[in-house]
């Protein structure tokens, strides 16, 4: 990643061509397999079980690079995952960590 | 045009759980009758019971869930709100607007969600989750 970005940082002036290369590969290998795009992703505040594929064992949200969630879906994940912290149905810290 | 926009929400209520059965159903019909006086219109009730708070309450750690679909005017949720603050058996509350990303998304919960064994929660079942 940290290695794609400088490159592209260098070639951002000239040829774009080259650029273009680098973050469609960057892009192949971040894409998580799973995001077929007949692959339905659901999640309900409600439910806790819903909500644990997408928060890690210590309680934190899932970044979207793994999830592989458009930013719309992730957005209401993140706000699911809020609402369902304030009515403790998850936990803001998981009780291993403690 | 006097007539104002009715919204669709849903209140979320987490009653005590160390309540009776009996004083659980008071709260929640009060509830009810709380929300048609404001003016509002019950659309659907879900009632997922007594389950494990995912951490403590002041000294609680079971809460009673139950889900309101309602629609009323936007003016009427602060008053809800405040009653709710004013009732010492609901420990927590969340009142959202169901719009329309959350409905979508809560449709495909429905029509794909089975498939991945986790069925709609049944009212009144302990919550045992696996590890």
């Amino acid at each position: 990643m940290a290695e794609a970005r400088k490159i592209g940082g260098q070639n951002s002036r000239n040829g774009s061509g080259r650029n273009n290369d680098r973050r469609n590969n960057t892009q192949q290998r971040n894409r998580p397999s799973t995001t077929n795009k007949n692959q339905v992703v659901f999640f309900d505040y409600r439910d806790e079980r819903k909500l644990k594929r997408f928060i890690n064992e210590q309680g934190k949200i899932i970044p979207r690079r793994i999830t592989g969630l458009t930013a719309k879906e992730q957005r209401l994940l993140t706000q699911s995952i809020k609402w369902a912290r304030h009515l403790a149905i998850i936990p803001f810290v998981s009780d291993q960590i403690k | 045009m006097g007539k104002t926009v009715h919204e669709l929400y849903e209140t979320t209520v987490v009653i005590d759980g160390n309540l009776d059965d009996e004083a659980t159903q008071a709260v929640i019909e009060k509830v009810k009758t709380l929300i048609s006086s404001l003016g509002g219109e019950i659309k659907n009730i879900t009632d997922n019971g007594r389950k494990k708070l995912a951490y403590k309450i002041g000294k609680l750690s079971i809460g009673y869930y139950v889900h309101i679909e309602f629609t009323a005017p936007p003016t009427a949720i602060a008053e809800l709100e405040r009653q709710y603050r004013l009732n010492e058996q609901i420990i927590r509350f969340l009142t959202i607007i169901l719009d329309k990303p959350l409905l979508d998304i809560r449709e495909r919960v429905l029509k794909y969600g089975s498939a991945q064994a986790t069925a709609v929660p049944e009212a009144g079942r302990p919550e045992s989750q696996p590890a």
